[in-house]
């Protein structure tokens, strides 16, 4: 007893890298996931910026919100409580919206304009013709307020998940769920940088004969695209790379959930294209986000539990 | 082989469509029904419809299945059960060379309408007519399949399949006396028909009458409710197989304890039955007395509900309208066919399978007056909004029934208390009463000595054999 007890007394306390390492482990997978995200934006940023010195107020902003997102999710570790633990996805949430328009500006600045041609080149290459086009011709103000009303529904439809997902879904689960957001939010931001695309409604201005005319639906639509930035982010389309990714996690978890989305799905994707934000090819770019997010937000999550698990068991020994 | 495959699939889509809950315990049992070893099912038969087309649905893709059963009148219902392998009435001989063949052969030793008790001694002559035929290389396997609803009469209930442990129709006879392992003997026979009752007896639900059923139920209901213990108000859904294994275990006490100590099971039963009206009354499920109505879950409950229902409405309102016609039909025809209330809904399903295509066929083509080629479309998105009504409905049903438990109970906590004093109460008094059974350290939660902990009866092997 006393031998045990000296043992204990001897066993040196947990070393700086050991503390460290269990506190890392403590990071969400989605956490790194999105922090990378905009550690990628401010290198790319810096190397470009003596060429353009433009670029330094988006350099500043981007060190700003990785400092405070890292802030955020050193508190969380350090101080672990419901409330801290759910801030860093709370504060990605936010982040969501404004990268939407930081990096989708910024992918034009670092390339020096867009890929629309390519694009809708390979539209045209598919269809014969861009699909943006043809259906022009087809619209009617009811069908524009209609389909303006789905696609702002987008926005209810992301954040009743995002809340109900959190609320339903637990441990693992739950993890999956928010890692598979992080992920897919991530990945569409990587495609905004290297792909900055501004859809068929700046690249085809000239080109269309017919005006969309809608109701009041329409005209708020517009106010804020224009409000986020205009014509940008086309590539991968979010709009459905999100739906997919919240309707396929569904039907996975909560069938009845996602059958009575994916007729909003359907329509969410047929109004990208006909109020002229995405080519087809954006709808399949986001779908293979969602994919990939979907495939991995639970391996890695499983893989993480098990290391988390590993180092628990390796300290308890 | 395309036709057989054809089959599978409409009956596995037609049975997910039919039950809300669809599960197969102890799969393991039909591992080697993957080959072509001869099997031989015994089942009991609560319904007359689906009982054949289930079974069918829980055996390996590749084994066909032939059933005795009584074959409706009606020639299209004939010709439809015969396609699925129904046949009426097997000669022996008939079906002894249907398992030679490689076909799975199904039996039920109990009638839809209940009443009797279980008649094994057809399926035992048939399997041991096999071996006299196969000789030494005979191998045979006997497998009990019990079948179970957890709510018999209507659409969309739970269903479960529960494979029992298997004979060994060789390692049988070898562990049989001298003299008593000759195929077709009366004793033989016998000896055999009773096995498999035993075995048949361990996977399905017994009742002496519709009142026990009823009350058996009712404790089985309380039993889980209690179980689980506080809960929130959207987890609440129960699966077939939790009351199946309640039930069961519920019985078994029931049946000794009726004959040991009718006065306790006689007030036992007494206080059962007046909580279930107490509840019934109020309109309250045993479970949701243990609901804990906090602000959080309610909120998530609510939304979430809101949601599906504002959202829901409008797929359920155009599947509703593209079916209310042939499903007002199908109600009276499954009625009148039906040999058991039980029944209703299986024929219900069973018509639709009939009707539904026909129409879908009419109101493509009025459609395509309008719509030209694009009402291939309509036609194709016409059984997903039906299944959509359907499940909607249900939904609907659901969060009603957990409305109604949040407006009675939540505003009333005393009553809620004294509803969960009594469900607890009863249940302590039913371990108690099983404790007389089991021993004083024993539960119904306690698997008995032929259970997994699963509640699950053990493999088979010969080693369990006589």
């Amino acid at each position: 007893m006393t031998a045990q007890s000296d043992a204990v007394n001897r066993a040196p306390s947990p070393s700086n890298e050991l503390k460290m390492s269990r506190l890392l482990l403590r990071v969400r997978p989605g956490e790194y996931i999105f922090a990378s995200l905009l550690v990628v934006t401010i290198i790319w940023t810096a190397i470009a910026l003596p060429g353009k010195p433009e670029l330094s107020a988006s350099l500043f902003q981007h060190l700003g919100l990785l400092g405070g997102f890292c802030l955020l999710v050193g508190w969380s570790v350090v101080k672990p409580s419901r409330l801290t633990r759910a801030l860093p996805f709370i504060a990605m949430v936010f982040l969501i919206s404004v990268l939407y328009t930081s990096l989708g500006l910024l992918g034009f600045e670092l390339h020096g304009g867009g890929y629309d041609h390519i694009l809708s080149g390979i539209d045209t290459w598919i269809f014969g013709t861009d699909p943006a086009l043809v259906i022009q011709h087809w619209t009617s103000p009811g069908w524009t307020e209609f389909l303006s009303i789905i696609y702002l529904f987008f926005l209810l439809y992301i954040y009743l998940s995002m809340i109900l997902g959190c609320a339903a879904f637990q441990g693992q689960e739950r993890e999956a769920f928010l890692l598979g957001i992080s992920l897919n939010w991530t990945l569409a931001f990587f495609g905004y940088l290297l792909v900055p695309a501004g859809g068929p409604i700046g690249y085809h201005a000239d080109h269309f004969t017919v005006m969309l005319e809608g109701g009041p639906a329409f005209d708020q639509m517009m106010k804020g695209f224009w409000d986020v930035g205009g014509a940008i982010g086309a590539f991968p389309s979010l709009h459905v790379g999100g739906t997919f990714f919240f309707c396929a996690f569904d039907w996975r978890k909560r069938p009845f959930r996602g059958m009575t989305y994916t007729p909003i799905l359907i329509l969410i994707t047929i109004s990208t294209v006909y109020l002229r934000f995405h080519y087809i090819i954006d709808w399949f770019a986001g779908i293979a986000v969602a994919l990939s997010s979907l495939w991995a937000a639970p391996r890695i999550t499983a893989w993480w539990t098990r290391r988390a698990e590993a180092a628990q068991a390796w300290e308890g020994r | 082989m395309l036709g057989h495959a054809l089959r599978s699939t409409l009956i596995s889509l037609g049975l997910r469509i039919f039950f809300r809950d669809e599960r197969v315990i102890g799969r393991e049992a039909l591992l080697h029904a993957h080959a072509q070893t001869p099997l031989l099912l015994v089942a009991n038969h609560p319904n007359g419809v689906v009982d054949p087309l289930l079974i069918a649905n829980a055996l390996p893709r590749k084994r066909r299945l032939l059933f005795v059963d009584t074959l409706p009148p009606g020639r299209w219902s004939r010709r439809l059960l015969e396609g699925l392998g129904g046949r009426e009435g097997g000669d022996v001989e008939d079906l002894a060379r249907a398992l030679s063949a490689g076909r799975v052969v199904l039996m039920f030793a109990t009638s839809p309408t209940g009443g009797a008790a279980p008649d094994l001694e057809a399926a035992a002559r048939v399997a041991l007519t096999f071996a006299a035929s196969e000789g030494t290389s005979s191998s045979l396997t006997i497998l009990p399949v019990g079948l179970f609803y957890s709510e018999p009469h209507i659409f969309r209930s739970g269903s479960l399949v529960s494979l029992g442990r298997s004979v060994d129709l060789d390692a049988w006879r070898h562990a049989q006396p001298r003299g008593h392992d000759t195929p077709l003997d009366a004793t033989v026979v016998h000896l055999l028909a009773e096995t498999l009752r035993e075995r048949l007896g361990e996977v399905m639900l017994r009742a002496a009458d519709q009142d026990e059923a009823e009350v058996v139920s009712w404790a089985a209901s309380i039993m889980t409710g209690v179980e689980r213990g506080p809960t929130d108000v959207g987890a609440l859904a129960m699966t077939a197989e939790d009351r199946y294994r309640t039930h069961r275990l519920l019985a078994e006490h029931y049946a000794i304890l009726r004959e040991s100590h009718p006065d306790d099971v006689g007030a036992l039963e007494a206080r059962v039955k007046n909580h279930h009206r107490a509840l019934d009354a109020l309109g309250v499920e045993p479970g949701e007395v243990h609901v804990e109505y906090r602000v959080g879950s309610n909120a998530h409950f609510a939304l979430r509900e809101l949601e599906l229902v504002a959202l829901g409405s409008w797929l359920a309102a155009w599947g509703a309208l593209n079916h209310v016609i042939p499903y007002r039909m199908i109600g009276p025809m499954a009625e009148r066919r039906a040999a058991s209330p039980h029944e209703i809904a299986g024929w219900k399903m069973f018509y639709a399978f009939m009707i539904f295509p026909l129409f879908y066929l009419a109101q493509t083509a009025i459609m395509a007056v309008w719509l030209g080629g694009w009402a291939s479309l309509y036609l194709l998105t016409l059984p997903a909004f039906g299944y959509y009504a359907m499940v909607y409905i249900e939904r609907i049903r659901s969060a009603s029934q957990r409305l109604r438990g949040f407006f009675k109970l939540s505003f009333n906590p005393a009553l809620q208390s004294s509803l969960a004093k009594e469900s607890e109460a009863i249940v302590e008094e039913m371990l108690r009463l099983a404790a007389l059974v089991d021993g004083p350290t024993a539960s119904p939660k306690t698997p008995t000595a032929a259970h997994d902990p699963s509640g699950h009866p053990a493999g088979d092997g010969e080693a369990a054999d006589p």
